[in-house]
């Protein structure tokens, strides 16, 4: 084991030892897994009949990473995923700014083409531009804006589709920071426990807006005689109206000739801007009366808005009902961050970089092979390329995770 | 008002907890059907089963009541004397059909309360009148198997976890629980039953008949024939045109191509050929995989593509709402046999 694991493993051990993590509900119907220090690939198959079990684990292995099922199972140690016993699963979320396009990765990530090289800033495309390959390694950072757009596709997440379209109850979810660069969202009310794969998947097409066609809620000629939708309506139908709102009150001509694709409605939009969004927003709201100007072009707008109202998760995660998320309060990795667990109020004041640092105190010599400019613990550090220095614990232990320095000789 | 059900609604669905609470109070047994006084409930039995193999329906027989609700599990039972998947779906569907025609013109209470009382589905009366509102979870346990675009949850007035639903619509649930539930029998199948002689005689001719049909109804048969390029659904040609363009394509891309390619009839050689326009061709390694996924190496099973549900979570659907066909298909295969033959799709295509 190298010089840094050693380390990490002391301070990560002594966390461990202070700490108590919270067992999940049903702890002894979920399957566990771990990536441990000093083995390659991970651990899984695990079972424990309760909290005390599994912190006892914990102070003895001192994991890098720890996971655990959102399923429960008859057989969680079962080996062969088939005769586990499938009871149901929670209702999982993961909203990662990994999956968000956000101006900042221009500044913070970059990614490295295995195969021929080449190498950029920002987001890691699909495949390499130069070469077509698909090996690609992305480096990414922690960053307040990142980590502030995905705490707002959570708290979106959760108020407008779980509580209020889906009637889910907040006291029956869980949060956490994951840990890296998003949140979890547990849902483990009884009511989704046995969705099926395709009823998750409907969920997440819904929270997405994935195969919305605003045809089918009320932008069509059909609807004509009855007025477009109300801005108050519930779920998706009040969603687009709000959306059609605010999109006229506040885009460009060119945006809108852009969105309608008819640059004569979009100029006529422009014109009569005022009067549409009062006819929109009047009780009940009328189809804005512009000549020229379609129910086609207001449900292109429609189709538009909906892509920016739905929320950013990843729909992979939410799909698979029997994926292993990782363990609330035990350590990442790959950042020394706690995972930390989270009541629905704290989300909403929460910043990662300063509530889930774990180890505070002292200082370390260390060499920074290459680090962007971040924020930890409230203080601004780097970038540095190259270099040799001293700095506080908590910076430290970030890059020691990220493997972005080593230890450097005392003296 | 709110009525209980009469015997009448007990022969018009016979699957409801009345009538299997009534015809376990009759306690008729399988050997009872071979007595000529049950003659006759064998009789509506076999021609249910005919009925649904000819010309995929069956139609409500009120003549006799009794007959009638005792005829539906006969019909069950000597499908899983014949042992036939196939039939048991042709005949789910047709059963399916009825029971929707039924439920769309009777009494809204009704419809409810045979959700509620057979399904523990949670329904309730719009507070806007004319319409119901179904809890979300109870919705999602069936609406994922229709295709349409209405049916998706995203399309749907959807508020604090109920769905709004129109009678109509719960009338297609329902029977279309009821299509699954008949199918998920042919999965179980009573075994060291003795039959009597009569019945085994009944099902014989139930599977003569099912077997001269066969090929009309081509059930299960995978498209056997030249490879009709202009058939494929627009999903795989637009994978494919990206393909001749030297785009690279994702995993799943290369994996529907690749496993609709295989199941239509191409060799493993035209296929490996196709992929060497891409730039980081290897012939051995995409050899390899094009063989793993026609079931030549590994665990041995041949793949079938990705349904178009998950082609469209991975963003590969492009004909939903440009090809009509597509909104009727759940499968780009189900697609390409209905474009292959020239023929439109009737009802539900299984898969």
């Amino acid at each position: 084991m190298s010089n840094e694991k050693h380390f990490l493993k002391a301070i990560f051990s002594a966390y461990y030892k202070r700490a108590t993590v919270p067992p999940p509900k049903h702890v002894e119907r979920r399957e566990f897994g771990f990536i441990l220090f000093d083995r390659e690939g991970m651990i899984r198959h695990l079972y424990f009949k309760s909290g005390k079990s599994l912190n006892e684990f914990l102070r003895r292995e001192v994991p890098l990473h720890a996971y655990f099922s959102s399923a429960y199972y008859e057989m969680p140690n079962a080996e062969d995923m088939d005769s586990k016993g499938w009871l149901g699963a929670d209702l999982v979320f993961d909203i990662d700014a990994d999956h968000i396009p956000t101006p900042c990765k221009e500044e913070h990530d970059r990614w490295v083409c295995l195969d021929c090289g080449y190498s950029s800033v920002g987001m890691a495309p699909e495949s390499c531009p130069q070469c077509k390959s698909k090996r690609l390694k992305a480096e990414t950072w922690l960053c307040e804006l990142c980590l502030e757009v995905a705490k707002n596709e959570t708290l979106k997440l959760v108020e407008d589709f779980l509580v209020a379209d889906l009637g889910l109850s907040i006291s029956e979810m869980t949060f956490n920071f994951s840990g890296h660069r998003g949140y979890h969202v547990h849902v483990h009310s009884e009511v989704v426990r046995e969705l099926s794969q395709e009823a998750r998947r409907e969920i997440t097409d819904y929270v997405r807006g994935v195969g919305i066609l605003p045809k089918l809620h009320g932008f069509s000629r059909a609807f004509m005689s009855s007025g477009p939708p109300d801005l108050a309506d519930p779920g998706w139908r009040g969603r687009l109206a709000r959306g059609l709102y605010d999109f006229i009150s506040r885009a460009s001509a060119e945006e809108l000739r852009k969105v309608v694709r008819r640059g004569k409605a979009a100029k006529l939009i422009v014109e009569h801007r005022d009067e549409v969004l009062r006819s929109l927003e009047s009780t009940p709201p009328r189809w804005p009366a512009v000549k020229g100007v379609s129910v086609l072009t207001w449900s292109r707008i429609a189709s538009h808005v909906a892509k920016l109202q739905g929320s950013f998760i990843d729909e992979r995660v939410t799909t698979d009902i029997k994926r292993l998320m990782r363990l609330p309060e035990t350590i990442h990795g790959k950042t020394g961050f706690r995972v930390k667990l989270l009541s629905f109020s704290e989300l909403e004041r929460f910043n990662p970089l300063v509530d889930a640092v774990v180890f505070r105190r002292g200082e370390v010599k260390v060499h920074v092979e290459h680090a962007p400019e971040f924020t930890v613990a409230g203080e601004v550090f780097g970038p540095y390329e190259d270099a040799t220095l001293t700095l506080p614990m908590p910076a430290a232990v970030y890059l020691l995770c990220k493997g972005a320095a080593s230890l450097a000789e005392e003296g | 008002m709110i009525g209980a059900l009469t015997k009448e609604d007990l022969a018009k669905y016979p699957f409801c907890v009345e009538a299997v609470k009534y015809i376990e109070g009759v306690g008729v047994t399988l050997s009872d059907l071979a007595k000529p006084g049950y003659r006759v409930i064998l009789r509506r039995a076999f021609e249910r089963i005919e009925s649904a193999v000819k010309l995929g329906r069956v139609r409500t027989d009120l003549t006799d009541l009794e007959v009638e609700v005792l005829s539906y599990p006969a019909a069950l039972a000597i499908l899983t004397i014949v042992g036939e998947p196939p039939l048991f779906r042709r005949y789910a569907v047709a059963e399916a059909k009825r029971i929707y025609e039924e439920l769309r013109v009777d009494e809204d209470w009704k419809v409810k309360y045979l959700a509620e009382s057979n399904f523990n589905w949670r329904i309730r009366d719009s507070s806007e009148g004319g319409f119901f509102e179904m809890f979300f979870v109870d919705y999602l346990s069936v609406a994922p198997s229709f295709h349409a675009p209405s049916w998706k949850l995203v399309n749907r007035l959807v508020s604090k976890g109920w769905v709004r639903i129109q009678k109509y619509e719960l009338a297609r649930l329902i029977s279309e629980a009821v299509r699954v539930r008949i199918v998920d029998r042919a999965k179980s199948p009573p075994s060291g039953v003795v039959v009597p002689e009569e019945v085994a005689k009944v099902a014989e001719e139930a599977r003569k008949l099912f077997q001269s049909y066969r090929k009309v109804i081509r059930i299960e048969e995978e498209y056997s024939g030249p490879v009709v390029e202009s058939a494929f659904p627009p999903c795989i040609r637009s994978i494919l045109s990206d393909l001749l363009k030297g785009s690279s394509l994702s995993h799943m891309a290369r994996f529907a191509l690749t496993s609709f390619l295989i199941n239509v009839g191409k060799s493993v050689d035209e296929v490996v050929s196709l992929f060497s326009l891409t730039a980081d061709f290897n012939e051995s390694v995409t050899r390899y995989q094009v063989e793993h996924i026609a079931g030549l190496r590994g665990s041995r099973i041949k793949y079938t593509p990705p349904s178009c549900s998950t082609l469209r979570t991975f963003g590969l659907c492009v004909g939903l709402e440009v090809d009509p066909l597509c909104s009727r298909v759940k499968h780009p295969l189900t697609y390409y046999q209905i474009k292959a033959k020239g023929k439109k799709g009737e009802g539900k295509v299984e898969q």
